[in-house]
């Protein structure tokens, strides 16, 4: 027989899985996507699935952000190291095109590390 | 009565679950670090702060400053002090070091001698017959072993001496130093002691994915992610302790395919080849520019040497990716790193064999 405090319980895990959903869906949204390049910083919300173009001193790089992870598909540069770099996923990660001076992080409030060793 | 009971323990219940979604919530909104990057060292730096001072700005753009003449000063080929005394004691000319050069090129000397030259600073021809010296290098193939065997065997530091009148002189004119694997250590902590020097108490200083630490992040530590070398993602989180830096080295950085054959850059001065059998190197010291050379030495020591070398040189906490995927590390390496995946297997090995 279902008791009254068995509904408190489960309305309760429903509540805070919603809670914490929200929580965990509210610290995605904050993340954001720098792009430095030319002495400008431009950002980008990392929700929004979009391709930037940017120009760096050698030419245009291409930037694309999808379901919240963010790299880069195409640069003038010959060593492709940016490119290499593959998705940047966690909020503190960052590539960069030394050659064509542009840079890419992915930021956010609470980033799960501060600097990624490699 | 009993209704009562219920709703009391309903009320609990709810009110527990608010506080765990209060507490979770709390997590984003810790306070933030600061961020400035820029290129130097012939890569992105990037500074975190934590509790700035007011003058912050100020000391950020003095720090950007510092490192650009630090990579000014050990460019090893075209402009710059180093590239230009390379272009003279290859002339067979004498040659004045300032204090800064002479200082880290002395010390560099010492680290390669403990390392039984596996760190090789001497070797800047071998590293331009391979191409890795220039960032854009052309699609040429790999250079033929002739080429190579007239750089073996590579010469070393040991070839330039002092003389009477106070200007050192090279014995081999096929002496080229080129410090990128030391450079960038001293860099950074050059520039993690003015930050310190100039009131800062908490940052991390990333220049291209070697850094080092100072204080904390608010209440809580420094977090390092280790980039894992042969997939997308993390290997492994560090825990910073103040003034402690990480260094890697990898075959995953500057290399080119010739033919199906991968060459990276991190070439053995014994045999003038890329270094095989060891993928990735991280060192955890607190003099960078030790754990710059040491992750660089560990690599060409591979497998089978570099414990032995981490001994001579006093690093205890090293880890290493072998080339067949498997993780070796020191016993003071071992507490201080998370895999992000538990079914790692990472063997913990006793420092000297």
């Amino acid at each position: 027989m279902i008791r009254a405090g068995d509904i408190a319980i489960a309305l309760a895990g429903v509540a805070l899985i919603i809670a914490l959903g929200a929580n965990v869906y509210s610290e995605s949204k904050l993340h954001t996507v720098h792009v430095a390049h030319a002495k400008h910083v431009e950002q980008f919300p990392a929700w929004q699935d979009q391709v930037v173009r940017v120009a760096g001193t050698l030419g245009e790089t291409v930037i694309e952000i999808r379901d919240g992870r963010v790299r880069v598909v195409a640069s003038p540069c010959v060593q492709k190291l940016c490119l290499r770099a593959g998705w940047l996923e966690f909020a503190g990660e960052a590539t960069a095109c030394v050659p064509n001076k542009v840079s890419v992080a992915l930021l956010g409030a609470d980033p799960r590390f501060d600097a990624i060793n490699f | 009565m009993q209704n009562g009971r219920w709703l009391g323990r309903t009320l609990q219940v709810l009110v527990l679950a608010l506080g765990v979604a209060l507490l979770a919530a709390c997590r984003s909104s810790d306070s933030q670090a600061e961020r400035h990057s820029f290129f130097a060292l012939g890569t992105l730096v990037e500074i975190s702060v934590h509790s700035p001072p007011k003058d912050i700005a100020a000391i950020l753009r003095e720090t950007e400053a510092l490192l650009l003449e630090e990579e000014n000063r050990w460019r090893a080929f075209g402009q710059g002090e180093l590239a230009h005394i390379n272009r003279r004691l290859s002339a067979g000319h004498p040659v004045a070091f300032s204090e800064p050069l002479r200082d880290g090129i002395q010390r560099a000397g010492e680290i390669s001698t403990r390392s039984g030259y596996r760190f090789n600073p001497a070797i800047g021809e071998l590293v331009r017959l391979w191409g890795f010296h220039e960032e854009a290098r052309a699609e040429v193939p790999p250079p033929d072993t002739g080429s190579i065997a007239a750089l073996l065997p590579a010469p070393r530091l040991d070839a330039l001496h002092l003389h009477d009148d106070g200007l050192w002189r090279s014995e081999d004119e096929r002496l080229w130093l080129d410090m990128g694997a030391f450079a960038k250590g001293l860099a950074v902590d050059r520039a993690v002691s003015f930050l310190r020097e100039r009131g800062v108490r908490n940052a991390i200083v990333n220049a291209g994915g070697d850094l080092k630490a100072i204080g904390r992040h608010g209440d809580r530590a420094w977090r390092v992610g280790v980039r894992n070398p042969r997939a997308s993602g993390i290997l492994a989180a560090i825990e910073m302790n103040d003034q402690e830096s990480v260094f890697t080295s990898g075959d995953y950085e500057r290399q080119f395919e010739w033919q199906g054959m991968r060459y990276h850059h991190i070439l053995d001065p014994a045999t003038g080849q890329p270094a095989r059998g060891i993928v990735s190197v991280t060192v955890i010291h607190r003099d960078a520019a030790l754990a710059d050379a040491a992750a660089t030495a560990l690599f060409v020591a591979g497998p089978g040497a570099w414990r032995k070398i981490a001994g001579n040189l006093g690093v205890d906490k090293a880890m290493i990716v072998r080339d067949d995927g498997e993780i070796r590390m020191t016993e003071n390496m071992q507490p201080r790193v998370t895999f992000e995946n538990a079914s790692v297997n990472a063997k913990v090995q006793a420092l000297s064999p």
